[in-house]
């Protein structure tokens, strides 16, 4: 009994000044922003009640349900793609006969240094579809040219391609550090035993690597989630709303069409959604993550 | 002793008064040679005005990254005393009373008032909100078309015989993109002033005087639609904007574009075929939309600062002043007298294109809307346009009835 | 070991390179603006090699604006919140790993759960905040506010929680307190993770954008993306300079990465240790 309490003051000890930190600056300013979503407001004129006005035009609003569509299309799209791709490369630079693992390692990363805003300029030159760079490639392998950024269907694989780009470095580094705490005891047991590669990967590496997948995973779920600066700097939402991400819509609303009370509305339904999400992908790695 | 110190003190604060010059804190979007020419007027203001005002520039990022920096400022605090502001999206904030009407300086102010004349009438027009005049012009421009001299030979046309109107621009288009496969005659923008433009050049409307009915719905909106629509389709003109746009036209692929007369400097300096410029053609309205930013001041500032400001803003507005914005920038001098100076005189006849948009200004510019709730109804229009443009099997009627009614719901619900 | 053979080596090589080149096209092709002439950015076909061999862009970027000054400033305002973020991150990691309190998971998911709070709509209670604690225009309203992510207690807690909880045990037994057990134990054995989670605080940091430029109004205090964009017009922008410019904030960074990489990477050897 006594010992409980004891960790029960040492836990909080620990976790306060973080929770503190994050209740002042992240929780306070969102409970304003549910505060403001039961409001018009256009942040020039005082608050004006309205109820739950918001929300119901909020869910009978066929561009929120869009804007919801394609991001669940850009998550999809994202996720799975640059976590695959990066564990991939993870483990190819985990490969202890691999040379110029330094380099190799920086070459992936240079992406996840470049600021998004910056890479995101050079993409749309990339993109281009009479003088771009990646038309001009595809043309080498005989692949016919794409609009792209002016395509309506393209546009937003144009955003996925440019959005795995900017992660695969990102997962492959948080791959590595996790296959390093991985005690090489249990691989030399399994080489007594004989297992070969594959049965060594999808029965060692895998299990004991699922903390770090889950991790990486979630972080890039709600990254993707939240999507923007991409979207800002190269389609803005377009051409025809094609790109139009939840993020983007919410953005519109506050800071282009002054609807603050509005683009609350969104933010709050948006955390609501993120976060029961997020709570699934938990409770369905509870069993098949693995942990020491 | 004590009435010693006390002395001293209101010595020392009087001092303070006196010698503090009154802060102006100026906030503005222009990067690049406009924000150094933006600059050095400060910096010459400042030194003229030493010791009594001190105006200092902050850069606030892109027009929308401004917005925020500005409401934020405008729900906390801090806001500044002057901001520069693109035109279509200062409505709320004039509805709001957010900014500071210049009627009342003006009225005081008889020797700027005689000024006023000198201002070109529509650029004037453009800076009044419901008949009084809210802020003064920094960077205007309007809209000319920039064509491809080298692919006007290649095709057989007259290149000092630039199309006058759409029907004449579509043929001329025509045999431009017969020349090669990545060859275009015209490049169709998404942007919002040229979206305006095109509708009322085709006779249309978009929305009522006083701002709360949508007009757009019309035949002349539908034909300006269809035209374009027709143009993509057969790929006589291409639909590209923004940097990726920008990269077309500098590629000498394209026949023919709509720009503003501000990239007139930038398109010289860094294209490398034959450059010409003509006035933006029409169909059955010869009218161009006046776009860009203007100063204007808050009503939350000091009444000295106000007064400050105020100052500043006739100083950026001086003809010596504008005529050097403009030589710097290629934007448009404001004042008569300073289109009619020698310097610019002689630039125009030196290069005509540089005197288009003056040629624009005096006949055909206009106003864009700017109720409150106008941003959002043209990014409803711009959707719409988008719909057409990349979906060329799209019925434009089906798609304007559509923006119509959306945009009213807009206005509806914002008054 | 041995190696595998030839074939499956040069696969693996082949693979690597083509990666590491097509993932870098951007970058290579923002690098080599930098050393063009403005009119030859655009050009058709295009130019895959720089047309000028000189520093002139990049000369001409630092007259422009005070680059050096934006560097040294996000420089210290990406230190500071990596350093306090290593801390006050760690703490609240480790509690969350391995005390068993009241409300652990409450807190947790408390702290996750910020990472779903988009940021474009608290920006401006956030700046009311801010500015009620009167930290307008100074860094500590770049830093304050940052003091712990849940990136960070998220990143740390996954990787805590794969350390044998054995050896902690062990240190129980002899008397240990936590705060010892974490110094001792999990911070040496967590190297790679903290690097990582201290590299990812700091990029956030030196990219950002938004937040500095609404919360700071002077030029001598401002950060480097802030600074870069005012290369950028809509259309016109100086190409040339700003990729320039956008080089100069990344190349630090790229060099800083390669010499600690291995740091984070192969910090650690689990292997000899007592189960």
């Amino acid at each position: 009994m006594k010992r409980s309490q004891k960790e029960h003051f040492e836990g909080w000890l620990f976790v306060t000044p973080a929770f503190l930190l994050q209740m002042i600056f992240v929780y306070l300013p969102l409970a304003y922003a549910i505060f403001v979503s039961f409001h018009r407001w256009n942040m020039i004129r005082p608050m004006k009640f309205v109820g739950f006005k918001n929300y119901v035009h909020l869910f009978s609003s066929g561009d929120f349900w869009h804007s919801l569509l394609v991001t669940f299309i850009y998550v999809l799209g994202t996720v799975p793609t640059s976590v695959i791709l990066g564990l991939l490369l993870a483990m190819l630079l985990n490969l202890w006969w691999v040379r110029g693992k330094g380099f190799f390692r920086t070459m992936f990363y240079i992406p996840v240094i470049t600021a998004m805003a910056a890479a995101a300029v050079v993409w749309n030159w990339l993109f281009e579809p009479n003088v771009g760079l990646v038309n001009f490639i595809l043309s080498l392998f005989g692949v016919s040219p794409k609009g792209w950024l002016n395509d309506p269907h393209w546009a937003i694989v144009a955003l996925i391609i440019v959005g795995v780009w900017k992660r695969i470095g990102y997962n492959m580094v948080i791959f590595l550090a996790g296959l390093q705490g991985i005690p090489r005891t249990y691989y030399e047991a399994a080489m007594i035993d004989g297992a070969t590669t594959f049965p060594r990967f999808w029965y060692i590496t895998l299990p004991l690597l699922s903390p770090t997948t889950l991790f990486v995973t979630i972080i890039q779920f709600i990254a993707s989630f939240r999507v923007f600066i991409s979207v800002s700097v190269m389609t803005r939402g377009g051409p025809a709303k094609s790109t139009e991400v939840i993020t983007y819509f919410l953005y519109e609303n506050a800071f282009n069409y002054l609807k603050m009370g509005y683009a609350s509305t969104i933010a709050v339904v948006m955390f609501l959604i993120m976060f029961s999400l997020t709570l699934v992908q938990f409770k369905v790695s509870k069993r098949r993550v693995f942990y020491q | 002793m004590k009435r010693f110190l006390i002395l001293g003190i209101a010595v020392l604060a009087f001092a303070i008064l006196v010698a503090a010059p009154i802060k102006v804190i100026l906030w503005y979007s222009q990067t690049g040679i406009y924000s150094q020419t933006l600059l050095e007027l400060v910096n010459e203001f400042n030194k003229l005005h030493k010791g009594e005002i001190e105006v200092e520039a902050v850069y606030t990022g892109s027009y929308t990254n401004t917005m925020q920096k500005l409401l934020a400022a405008m729900v906390g605090g801090g806001l500044p005393t002057i901001a520069q502001i693109e035109q279509s999206r200062v409505g709320q904030f004039i509805e709001g009373g957010a900014i500071e009407c210049l009627d009342k300086y003006i009225a005081n102010d008889p020797e700027f008032k005689a000024q006023l004349k000198d201002f070109f009438p529509r650029l004037l027009e453009a800076c009044k909100y419901h008949g009084k005049i809210c802020g003064l012009p920094l960077n205007v421009s309007t809209p000319i078309l920039y064509y491809n001299k080298d692919l006007f030979r290649r095709a057989g046309l007259d290149p000092n015989k630039p199309p006058k109107t759409w029907s004449e621009l579509y043929e001329y288009a025509k045999k431009i993109s017969a020349l090669g496969k990545d060859i275009y005659g015209y490049r169709v923008d998404a942007a919002d002033w040229l979206i305006e433009a095109y509708i009322w050049q085709f006779g249309g409307k978009i929305i009522s005087e006083d701002g709360r009915k949508m007009l757009i719905d019309n035949p002349g909106t539908l034909a300006a639609w269809k035209f374009f629509q027709k143009m993509v389709r057969e790929k006589v003109a291409v639909f590209s904007g923004g940097k990726a746009g920008n990269a077309l036209d500098l590629s000498g692929n394209i026949g023919m574009v709509v720009r503003s007369t501000g990239s007139l400097g930038y398109l010289r300096k860094n294209v490398k075929w034959d450059l010409g410029a003509t006035l933006m053609p029409y169909e059955k309205k010869a009218v161009v939309p006046i776009g860009g930013g203007n100063l204007y001041i808050f009503a939350s500032a000091s009444e000295e600062q106000k007064k400050a400001a105020w100052e500043f803003l006739k100083f950026v507005e001086k003809p010596e002043n504008t005529l050097k914005w403009a030589l710097a920038t290629g934007y448009m001098a404001v004042r008569m007298s300073a289109y009619n100076s020698p310097e610019l005189q002689k630039l125009i006849k030196e290069d005509p294109r540089v005197g288009i948009t003056y040629i624009q200004l005096k006949e055909r510019a206009r106003r864009r809307p700017w109720f409150g709730p106008y941003r959002e109804v043209l990014s409803t229009i711009s959707d719409g346009w988008q719909k057409v443009l990349t979906d060329t099997s799209v019925d434009p009627a089906e798609v304007i009835k559509e923006v119509q009614r959306k945009t009213q719901e807009i206005l509806d619900d914002y008054y | 070991m041995k190696k595998p053979p030839a074939v499956v080596r040069w696969i693996v090589y082949i693979t690597l390179v083509i990666a590491a080149i097509a993932i870098n096209l951007p970058f290579f092709w923002m690098v080599i603006t930098a050393f063009k002439n403005e009119s030859d950015v655009f050009s058709m076909p295009p130019k895959f090699y720089p047309t000028i061999f000189d520093f002139r862009n990049f000369v001409k970027s630092f007259q422009v604006v005070p680059i050096a000054r934006y560097l040294l400033n996000t420089t210290i305002v990406a230190l500071s919140v990596t350093f306090l973020q290593l801390v006050f991150n760690t703490l609240a990691a480790y509690g969350l790993a391995r005390i068993n309190f009241k409300g652990r998971t409450f807190v947790f998911l408390a702290i996750i759960g910020t990472l779903m709070v988009p940021p474009e709509v608290t920006l401006v209670p956030l700046y009311i905040l801010v500015r009620k604690m009167d930290m307008v225009n100074t860094f500590k309203a770049l830093i304050i506010p940052f003091m712990s992510s849940a990136f960070g207690v998220f990143l740390l807690r996954q990787f805590f929680m794969t350390i044998p909880r054995e050896l902690e045990d062990a240190a129980r037994i002899d008397g240990c307190g936590r705060m010892r057990i974490l110094w001792n134990i999990i911070i040496p054995l967590s190297k790679p993770a903290l690097w990582t989670a201290a590299l990812y605080t700091f990029l956030a940091h030196w990219n950002s954008y938004m937040w500095p430029l609404v919360v700071i109004s002077s030029d001598q205090k401002q950060l480097i993306q802030v600074g870069i964009s005012k290369f950028a017009s809509m259309w016109e922008t100086e190409w040339t300079l700003q990729m320039a410019a956008s080089t100069v904030a990344v190349v630090p960074i790229i060099v800083f990465f390669f010499f600690v990489q291995k740091q984070f990477i192969e910090g650690i050897s689990i292997s000899g240790m007592k189960e």
